[in-house]
């Protein structure tokens, strides 16, 4: 073979051997990629991209045939870098929540054009959609569940603000589309909430009747709470002995309940036509033997004054509202950070509320849902019997150093306390609850507007009341895997340093502002006597016929306070300035830092690398060895 | 001491006879930290995590891979030390594992060196660390593909510029390839197998996922099978150019 055709035989080789390689790599990476699909290592601090093992449960138990399809529009967002984000965590949980149910929960992603059919069906199922340009072009994520039998849940809009609780929310809609009907709620109440002779039903019920289905055994007579899946229990007062067996036999037999325990229920129908003196009594909720069981108590004759969070009433027409130690309004500040029932609420009002405390040998574990600030205190609830302006209860006010729980979760294995009916019981059986410490919040007053128009009611929330009673409801309705679900850190996390350096900042301007506004008032108010005064003075003058001393002074006292003026409106604009240069102070110097001086010492670190050297050393024989061979 | 550790020690000397490796190192930490604060508008975005940092990786290595891997063959192609180097006692392997792991030593030392910007952002606030850690981990593995491609186009030509430009823009379709605008573009016109081997070169989305904090194994397969199937044509190429 000439060395041409040796050349040319050597070239086709490779030329085909590189082809080989390339297509093998094609090959290779497509096969990879669908046998490897779903396999991973999450190292995200919480774990976003992997389902909780509640949720990896709760979806592995579902029937066969839900489909949850994905409104995303997908070219919208292209711009928009929060919201591509906030998807692909969306799609990833999607994939995973597939994963985990092992085919029984199908995923389908569609990107509506706008005025397509797609879209119409998104709107059809309830989805909101968002413009995002000026000239109307609209951003679509949502998600649809649907069931075989065409039952259908959805989320309208999947807030990146809520991307903490996006495996929650798919696991509640999930849940919600897997049970067959609508939760039955038992109610079972001391307060009027279904209205009562002269009072009408209360908008709550109304909410609730939307979403559960209510029952209303008569539990001192012969009713049961069998059938229920949840208790919700209002004020109890007066239950009987076979009350209180039916209620510990649900409770212990792990049905949840949502428990509206009252220090000084305003709205007691009984009470209000009790004598006065005998009223603060009967105010107040009782379940004592049971709650001592469960391991918590509701804090006796005691209610809640909160100086921070007091909301503003008005007393009497024409006065101006004060505000009311003894009706707070929380919010999210307040709230527990992870637990999806007040997640997201908004601000919630209460009146007359009472603090709960774990009891020392409980056990079961306390999990406070709200607390209150520390500006708190607790009063006699026997003051707010007889109260007849509500700064009374500020003037005495001092408050204690703690945060006191208003509403909690209590969960775990519990006793029970009747003496023979030890049965045929697991040992300790665990207990569900949500405890919250009044029930007058259920009050329309407090939360909702409700109006009669051409024979319709339409009642308008202006508080997260009633979202609270149905976020309860709905997560103890929910299977138990739902229940034990919490919420995320999520992806944002703010520089902690530059906004304590703004808080600092705004603190200190904000107090320097205030003096040199008051000083600025008292220069303007020197200025006008001085100008009054020089416009008085000369008419008194001019009887004497000379010059008057005196106006002299009053023209440079002038001229003093004008400058006096503009020194003042310059320092204030200073401070305005201050605001934002620490932080951007900050900011220069950390540029100048990564930019400038650490490749500066990068390249010293190579100079002097470069002057010691310490290049490896070959020992002569072997190199000689290595060249001669 | 083995054949491919004495091969390394070789490989590192040289590149470091001349300020040439340190050069680039110093650039790539500048134009990190320029890209970061400037381009990405790091401080003023004022979330606690290396996003914007990131973010440029990808371009940042197409053009100093580029630049260190040119020098890898063409130099010695052009100065007539590869035919010494092939005829001494070592397996081909051997020699292109060893300046492929030089290169890749040389950028890990340049990535190492932008920790004083992991350290302002633990300063500024609290970020995922687990994340940032699989940032480093993924651009070091992209950096690595790009290098074994600059590699083969290195030894293709004994020109070092030529060698430069194709690294850079073979890197490049690499980088552009799983664009969603593409993908569209070429949905109606072209067969879908061609779509999917397009695709299937997307490098970004690979990168995108360590990013974000997750190491996906696929992700890992891709990065491997890639990188090693480049080694492979480098050898490939430099076998069929060693005679004639």
């Amino acid at each position: 073979m000439t060395g041409l055709d040796r050349r040319l035989r050597r070239r086709l080789l490779s030329g085909s051997g590189l082809l080989l390689v390339l297509v093998g790599m094609l090959l290779a990476t497509l096969a990879l990629d669908k046998l490897l699909a779903g396999v991973r290592i999450d190292l995200t601090e919480d774990r976003l991209y992997t389902l909780s093992p509640e949720a990896r449960s709760l979806f592995a138990k579902v029937d066969p045939g839900i489909t949850l399809t994905f409104f995303y529009s997908r070219t919208q967002a292209s711009s928009l870098p929060r919201i591509r984000d906030h998807a692909r965590l969306i799609e990833q949980t999607l994939a995973n929540v597939a994963a985990a149910a092992d085919g029984r929960i199908r995923i389908e992603a569609i990107d509506p054009p706008p005025f397509s059919e797609a879209e119409d069906a998104a709107l059809l199922a309830g989805l909101h959609a968002v413009p995002v340009s000026r000239s109307g072009d609209e951003l679509w994520l949502g998600l649809v569940g649907r069931r075989a039998d065409g039952r259908q849940a959805v989320l309208p809009f999947l807030q990146p603000e809520r991307e903490h609780f996006l495996e929650y929310e798919i696991a509640r809609l999930v849940d919600e589309l897997n049970r067959e009907a609508a939760p039955r709620v038992a109610l079972v109440s001391g307060v009027e909430v279904e209205g009562g002779a002269r009072t009408p039903r209360w908008a709550v019920m109304d909410l609730l009747a939307t979403r559960f289905e209510l029952l209303r055994p008569d539990l001192n007579g012969d009713d049961s709470l069998d059938g229920a899946d949840v208790l919700l229990l209002i004020h109890p007062r007066d239950l009987t002995a076979a009350a209180r067996f039916a209620i510990e036999r649900f409770v212990l037999g792990g049905g949840p309940a949502l428990l509206l325990l009252d220090p000084h229920a305003e709205l007691d129908p009984i009470a209000d036509a009790l004598p006065f003196a005998a009223q603060t009594m009967r105010r107040s909720s009782s379940l004592d033997d049971l709650m001592r069981a469960w391991g918590v108590r509701l804090v006796p004759d005691r209610v809640l004054l909160d100086a921070a969070a007091a909301l503003s009433v008005n007393t009497s027409a024409g006065r101006t509202p004060v505000r009311h130690f003894a009706m707070p309004g929380y919010g999210p500040a307040n709230y527990a950070p992870r637990d999806a029932v007040v997640a997201g609420l908004g601000q919630i009002n209460f009146s007359t509320v009472g603090v709960l405390q774990p009891l020392p040998d409980a056990t079961t574990r306390f999990e406070p849902l709200i607390t209150s600030t520390a500006q708190s205190a607790l009063v006699d609830a026997r003051a707010l019997q007889t109260l007849g302006d509500p700064t009374s209860l500020a003037r005495d006010f001092v408050a204690d150093a703690d945060r006191h729980v208003v509403a909690a979760r209590v969960r775990g294995p519990a006793h029970s306390v009747f003496p023979d009916a030890q049965q045929a019981q697991t040992p300790a059986a665990e207990v569900e609850l949500i405890v919250i410490a009044d029930s007058d919040l259920l009050a329309d007053g407090l939360w909702v507007t409700v109006e009669t128009r051409f024979d319709q009611t339409v009642a308008t929330p202006w508080a997260s009341n009633g979202d609270l009673i149905v976020n309860a409801l709905d997560n103890l309705a929910g299977s138990p895997d739902l229940i034990g679900l919490r919420g995320r850190s999520g992806q944002l996390r703010p520089f902690t340093r530059v906004e304590a350096l703004r808080r600092d900042a705004e603190a200190s301007a904000v107090a320097r502002a205030e003096t040199l506004q008051m000083e600025l008032a008292a220069v303007d108010a020197e200025l006008d006597r001085l100008r009054h005064a020089s416009a008085d003075e000369p008419a008194g003058r001019f009887e004497d016929n000379g010059i008057d001393a005196d106006m002299e002074p009053v023209a440079a006292a002038l001229e003093r306070a004008r400058d006096q003026r503009q020194q003042l409106r310059a320092e204030l604009r200073t401070v305005q300035r201050t605001l934002t240069r620490d932080v951007e102070a900050l900011g220069t110097r950390l540029k100048v830092l990564g930019i400038v001086v650490v490749p500066l010492l990068v390249a010293a670190l190579g100079l002097c690398l470069a002057f010691f050297p310490r290049r490896p050393r070959w020992p002569r024989r072997e190199r000689s060895a290595m060249i001669d061979s | 001491m083995s054949v491919l550790g004495a091969l390394l020690r070789r490989e590192l000397a040289s590149c470091f006879a001349t300020p040439v490796a340190w050069v680039f190192v110093v650039i790539f930490v500048t134009l990190a930290g320029l890209c970061t604060y400037y381009l990405g508008g790091f401080y003023e975005r004022g979330q606690a995590d290396l996003e914007p940092f990131f973010r440029f990786h990808p371009w940042l290595h197409l053009l100093l891979v580029s630049a260190i891997a040119m020098r890898l063959w063409a130099e010695e192609r052009r100065a007539g030390t590869l035919e010494l180097l092939l005829t001494l006692p070592i397996r081909l392997r051997d020699a292109v594992l060893a300046k492929f792991l030089a290169g890749w030593l040389i950028i890990a030392l340049a990535l190492a060196l932008t920790f004083p910007l992991w350290l302002t952002v633990n300063y500024l606030g609290e970020p995922d660390n687990g994340v940032i850690l699989s940032g480093y981990l993924g651009s070091w593995l992209l950096a690595g593909t790009f290098l074994a491609i600059g590699g083969c186009m290195s030894a293709l030509t004994s020109s070092q510029v030529i060698a430069f430009i194709l690294t850079a823009t073979v890197c490049f379709a690499y980088t552009v390839a799983g664009s969603p605008m593409l993908l569209q573009a070429l949905d109606g016109s072209v067969p879908p197998a061609l779509v999917a081997l397009v695709a299937s070169l997307a490098a970004l989305g690979h990168y995108e996922s360590m990013v974000r904090g997750v190491l996906e194994f696929r992700d890992l397969a891709w990065f491997a099978v890639t990188t090693g199937g480049w080694l492979l044509a480098t050898a490939i190429v430099i076998e069929t150019r060693k005679t004639g």
